[in-house]
Order: structure tokens, then C-alpha cells, then sequence
């Protein structure tokens, strides 16, 4: 395989995996509460601001990351509170429950414009971030550490869903919240464990993507379009499905525009999502739900 | 009988203070302000309000207190430009703006503001289809034409025969792209690769990839803000050493604080001003006070527009036939953003030179 090849497969698994950090949270809240929770990427910026503001006040590094990760999970956690929890009291509609998330992540991308302005910032690592050379492919330590998560996420989601009596209980919720009732669930409890969790991802999504990309307020917004299609990709029904899917959709769009003219990127990442919704609408990972 | 000669005297009094004509208080005069200020262009419109500021602060108490500034964004869409146009027409029946930067909206909202007279004052620079679409309106910061120009005939007086281009998919890169090639080839260079990219997108490894492949002379980013940063970054990821062409944009204070190294030593084309003034000075003074940032052109060129617009409205009032007639006249004008004239069109002429970013400084070095 050329040099050329290898760094396209690079910059590929270097997309994809970002895809994947976005997709798995928004993935697993789907899988539980079976709403689109498009604010996630906007608490995903929430992290990235929150590291960037941590990191700029000279915390050190671990602590700032601790910091984020349990702000993070206190915004994502007050979303599902104060926006999904009435709602969902009020037995609101699917749509409703949309249409809210998307108001919830224009007022967080408000907020987050607030509070730290339209200027670009870039978070101060303090050490480097050195280029690494490998079979005439060049990574950074960073886009390193982004790929071995998704990995980690990928078989880290697996075992948390198959394998933890709280994975059990999310699928038994996730296949019939009444059933689930009967043996003793708590949705709302568990509700709100998927945000904490969901949120944690996002926390660790915006950490390492705050630190490879720069900051801007709407830096959520492009993340969940394509974690979103990643994870249709992927199977939504399928928490590890969804970081697969991320991965395939990096791969084909910077495979992709090494033939095709480059303005064609997103045109690649909607048309490879068209093919699965016409040929495989339950995803790779996905089953295929029977009508009754 | 006393009593009433003195009622009817005081009956007299109030009748004479009632007919005494009271002092006309001056009119309000609203000033609409258009522009993107959330998503990518918010800090450019920010550094335009900035510099709109910094005018109304040095106007006397009585002038600033009659102006009424009023703020919209267009979040550089069409059609939200479009309702604000409505609105500063319809409702608000404003005769003058600051704005819009962005011409997304400036084309589509040229049309109704003619139609109803409406000034405007663009503090960005014009592009080929801004500055040709609309009449009542006028760029005082000048063209991107002129730079480019200036950045080929550089490039191909200064060893860079190839060129591979990386550009931002939109009407700004496109005009960028258009003018840079066609003068580039004109003065005998080769354009090697041309690579898109999509605004907001983050990751453009993989064009880089295809225009490191090209092995060029240099590589042109045109693109600004945080895609800049980025490409600059990625740029150095990926071993690409070459030499870098960027646009006027990269005269941002973030842009450098935020790129660091990686931006030593791009070359840029801007506007050479090397007048001194008061004016200049003090400007630049007091933004930095004030915002505790060194100013950006566009801050300069609202500063500038908004006090020719200012001086325009108290000649003309809401005549703004007299205004543009008025504005159009301006000659050898000193402002912060240096001397400049306006042409037939409307656009300010200025001189360009080559720029480049030395130890985080920005040094002309033509």
C-alpha cells in the first residue's frame, strides 16, 4: 500500500473516530429514552469550553479534565431535567420531544456565545503534541489518543449494555417501558443515568475534539449532523453499531474525495446514509424489527 | 378692581409663555446596524460594533444622544437579512445602515433597499457581485481585486511558479479563488490543485493530502478565522513545509494568538496606509483600552464609515439621494483605517502591498 493510501486511511480513522466520540452518547440516549437528543452536541461544546476555560486558568491537566467531566455531565443533566423531564410528565409527543431538544441546543450554542464569545479559542495543552511517522503515515499524538478511545468506547458500550445489570435494565426499557415497570425499573431513575452517562461521553468527546480542532459556539452543531449520521449508519438501535458506523462514514468521505472533487464531502457522507436507509435501514449492527 | 387687573394680567402672562414657541428638541435618528452576530462571522461583526462604538463615543453628548443605533442579526442568511431589511424599512423606517458584512446577504437585500432608498455602509470588503448588485450603498475598506492582483503579480515575481489552492466553498473563497487565478496564470504561474472546503468544516486533511501530493511552490489557504487556524495546524501535521499564501484575514489578533508559529511567514496581500494621523492614533489607542485588543481593518473601516455616514445625515437629514451624493464626494478622507477616496462606485481606493507575520507582528516586506 502507498504512503498516499496509508494517510488517507489515516485521515479517514481520524474523522471517523471523531464521529464516533459524538455518536456514542447520542446513540446511547437513544437507545433509552428513544429521543433524539441533538443538544448532546452542544453539550459536547459545553466540554471543549469548559477544558479550553479550566486549562486557561493554568489547572492542571487531570483536574481540568475531572472539572469538565462533572460539569459537563451537570449541563447535560439539566437539560433532561428542565426541558425533557416536564415534557415527558406531560407525555409529549416524539416531536415535541425533537423540536425541544433542537430549541435546547440553539439556546446552549446562545449561551456558550455568551459566555465565552465568537473569538476562536484553542486549548492550551502545555505540553506537546508530537507528530508521529509511520509507514509514511503522519498522526499526532492527539488524533492517537482520539482513534484508541473510539476503539475503547466501542467494546466499553458493548459490555456496558450486554453485560451490566444497568445495560439490562437500559434494553429492557428501551424494549417496553411498561415491562420494564413491572420488574421494578424506575424509568425516570434510569433516564437520568443515561443522561449522566451520555453526558460523560460528550465530556470526553469535547475534551479530546476541543483539543485537536479549535473551539467556535456552533462547533456542535456540524458534530451532531454527522455523529447523527454515523450512528443511522451504524444501527441506532446499536450503541457499538454507532461508533462502526462513524468509523465507515470518515473512511468513505475522505476515500471519497480523493477521486471526487473535494466539495463533494458531505454530498458522499448524505449519499453513503441514503443507501443504507434504501438498502439497510436497520444499520450494520442493527436488527430488523418484524411487524406484528 | 385690583384683583382682577392682576388676574387678568397673569391670564395675560399664560397666554403669552403658552404662544412662545418652545425649542425644538432635535429628532431621533435611527441607524440600523445588520449583521451575522452569532455562527462564523460573529467576531468580524463584532470588531464592526466595536468601531461603531468607538465613533459614538468621540461625538459630542447632544449629537450621540439624538442617534438611536439600531441592532440586527442576519446570521448571514438570506432571509433573516431579508425580514431585518422589512423591518428597518416597514417598521422601523430606517434611512441608513451599518451593514450587512456578508454577501450572502448583501446581494439578496440590495434590491429592496434601493427600492426604498435605504443607505448602507459595508465595513467588509466588496466583492465582484456585492459591489456591482445595489446602488445606495458603499465599501469604503475597497476591493478584493486589487489584492489578489497584488498577490499574484508577488508570487510570480518571487519564485512561486506553482500554486496549489485550498479554498472556502463560498461567494468570499470563490471571488478569492477567481481573481487569484486569473492574474496568476496571466503573469505565467501554474495553479496545481484547487481543493474546497465546506464552511464550518474542521477537518481538511485529506484536501491538504491531495495538494501536498502536488508538491507546489506554495500553497494559497483562502480562508479565514478558526478554518485558517486549522488548515495551518493540519498543514504542519501533515509536513507540508511549503511556502503559505493567505488573505487580508490574516491580520486577526486571534488568528495569530491561536496559530502561533504556524503562521510565520504566510504571505498576505492588505492595504498599505502608512499616514499618520491623529484620528489613526487615537483610534487605535482607545480600542486597545477599551477591548484590551489591537483593532482589525473592518473595526477601522466602521469607525470611518459611521463617521462619513454621521457628517452625511446632518447635512442631508433623510434625504438620502443628497446623502450618497455627499458620501460619493469623499477625497484624500484621513480615518482610522488610513487615507482613502471614493470612487464612482462607491468602493474607497486604496493601494495594496504584501504582507507577511514576523515574530507574531505583521510587517509589509513590499
Amino acid at each position: 500500500m502507498s504512503s498516499l493510501a496509508a494517510q488517507l486511511i489515516a485521515n479517514g480513522l481520524i474523522a471517523g473516530a471523531i464521529y464516533a466520540l459524538v455518536a456514542s452518547g447520542f446513540s446511547l440516549i437513544y437507545n433509552v429514552t428513544k429521543m433524539m437528543h441533538f443538544a448532546h452536541g452542544s453539550v459536547l461544546a459545553f466540554g471543549a469550553y469548559l477544558v479550553y476555560s479550566f486549562a486557561s486558568m493554568h489547572v492542571s491537566f487531570p483536574l481540568a479534565v475531572l472539572a469538565t467531566l462533572i460539569a459537563t455531565c451537570a449541563v447535560g443533566e439539566a437539560v433532561n431535567r428542565f426541558v425533557y423531564l416536564p415534557l415527558r410528565a406531560r407525555k409529549a409527543s416524539s416531536a415535541v420531544l425533537l423540536i425541544s431538544s433542537l430549541a435546547a441546543m440553539i439556546f446552549l450554542n446562545a449561551l456558550i456565545l455568551a459566555v465565552w464569545g465568537a473569538d476562536i479559542k484553542t486549548v492550551p495543552l502545555g505540553y506537546g503534541n508530537p507528530v508521529i511517522e509511520f509507514a509514511g503515515v503522519l498522526i499526532t499524538g492527539v488524533q492517537l489518543t482520539i482513534i484508541a478511545v473510539a476503539v475503547v468506547l466501542l467494546v466499553f458500550l458493548w459490555w456496558l449494555m450486554t453485560r451490566t445489570r444497568f445495560g439490562k435494565a437500559m434494553r429492557a426499557l428501551a424494549d417496553n417501558k411498561d415491562v420494564a415497570q413491572t420488574v421494578g425499573i424506575n424509568p425516570e431513575r434510569l433516564y437520568t443515568l443515561t443522561f449522566v452517562v451520555g453526558s460523560v461521553l460528550a465530556a470526553v468527546a469535547g475534551i479530546l475534539i476541543g483539543i485537536e480542532q479549535n473551539l467556535h459556539p456552533t462547533m456542535g452543531v456540524s458534530l451532531i449532523l454527522k455523529g447523527f449520521t454515523g450512528a443511522v449508519i451504524g444501527g441506532m438501535l446499536s450503541v457499538p453499531g454507532a461508533v462502526l458506523g462513524s468509523l465507515l462514514l470518515g473512511l468513505v468521505e475522505n476515500i471519497g474525495i480523493w477521486w471526487l472533487p473535494s466539495g463533494y464531502k458531505d454530498a458522499i457522507a448524505f449519499a453513503l446514509l441514503f443507501l443504507f436507509l434504501l438498502f439497510r435501514p436497520q444499520g450494520i449492527l442493527g436488527k430488523k424489527l418484524r411487524e406484528a | 378692581m385690583r384683583t382682577f387687573s392682576l388676574s387678568l394680567f397673569f391670564v395675560f402672562l399664560l397666554f403669552v409663555v403658552s404662544c412662545t414657541p418652545a425649542e425644538k428638541p432635535q429628532e431621533t435618528v435611527k441607524i440600523g446596524f445588520s449583521s451575522a452576530l452569532t455562527g462564523p462571522f460573529a467576531a468580524t461583526s463584532q470588531w464592526a460594533l466595536n468601531g461603531i462604538d468607538l465613533a459614538l463615543e468621540r461625538l459630542p453628548t447632544e449629537e450621540r444622544a439624538r442617534i438611536q443605533l439600531i441592532i440586527e442579526n442576519d446570521e448571514s442568511k438570506p432571509a433573516t437579512g431579508m425580514t431585518i431589511a422589512q423591518k428597518f424599512a416597514e417598521i422601523e423606517n430606517i434611512k441608513y445602515i451599518v451593514g450587512p458584512l456578508n454577501g450572502q446577504v448583501i446581494v439578496p437585500t440590495a434590491a429592496y433597499y434601493d427600492e426604498h432608498k435605504m443607505l448602507r455602509m459595508h465595513p467588509g470588503l466588496g466583492l465582484e457581485s456585492t459591489i456591482t448588485t445595489g446602488t445606495y450603498k458603499f465599501f469604503l475598506l475597497g476591493e478584493l481585486k486589487p489584492l489578489m492582483q497584488a498577490l499574484a503579480t508577488y508570487g510570480s515575481t518571487h519564485s512561486i511558479s506553482t500554486v496549489s489552492i485550498l479554498y472556502l466553498n463560498n461567494e468570499y473563497g470563490l471571488d478569492n479563488l477567481n481573481w487569484f487565478e486569473k492574474y496568476y496564470t496571466q503573469a505565467g504561474g501554474k495553479i496545481l490543485a484547487k481543493e474546497a472546503f465546506e464552511l464550518g468544516e474542521n477537518d481538511v486533511r485529506t484536501q491538504l493530502t491531495k495538494i501536498k501530493a502536488t508538491k507546489p511552490d506554495a500553497v494559497f489557504l483562502i480562508t479565514a478565522g478558526p478554518a485558517l487556524v486549522s488548515a495551518l495546524k493540519q498543514m504542519d501535521e501533515l509536513g507540508i513545509t511549503t511556502k503559505k499564501l493567505s488573505l487580508i484575514n490574516t491580520e486577526d489578533t486571534e488568528v495569530v494568538k491561536s496559530a502561533g508559529r504556524l503562521i510565520e511567514g504566510v504571505l498576505y496581500p492588505t492595504i498599505i496606509d502608512t499616514t499618520q494621523s491623529d484620528i489613526k492614533t487615537w483610534f487605535g489607542q482607545r480600542y486597545q483600552e477599551k477591548f484590551s485588543v489591537p483593532h482589525e481593518a473592518v473595526a477601522a473601516s466602521a469607525f470611518d464609515s459611521f463617521n462619513i455616514l454621521w457628517a452625511a445625515i446632518k447635512k442631508c437629514g433623510d434625504d438620502t439621494d443628497c446623502a450618497k451624493a455627499e458620501i460619493g464626494k469623499t477625497r484624500n478622507y484621513v480615518g482610522a483605517s488610513g487615507a482613502f477616496s471614493v470612487d464612482e462606485r462607491g468602493v474607497g481606493i486604496r493601494t495594496p502591498a504584501i504582507k507577511t507575520v514576523k515574530d507574531g507582528k505583521f510587517v509589509y516586506i513590499e
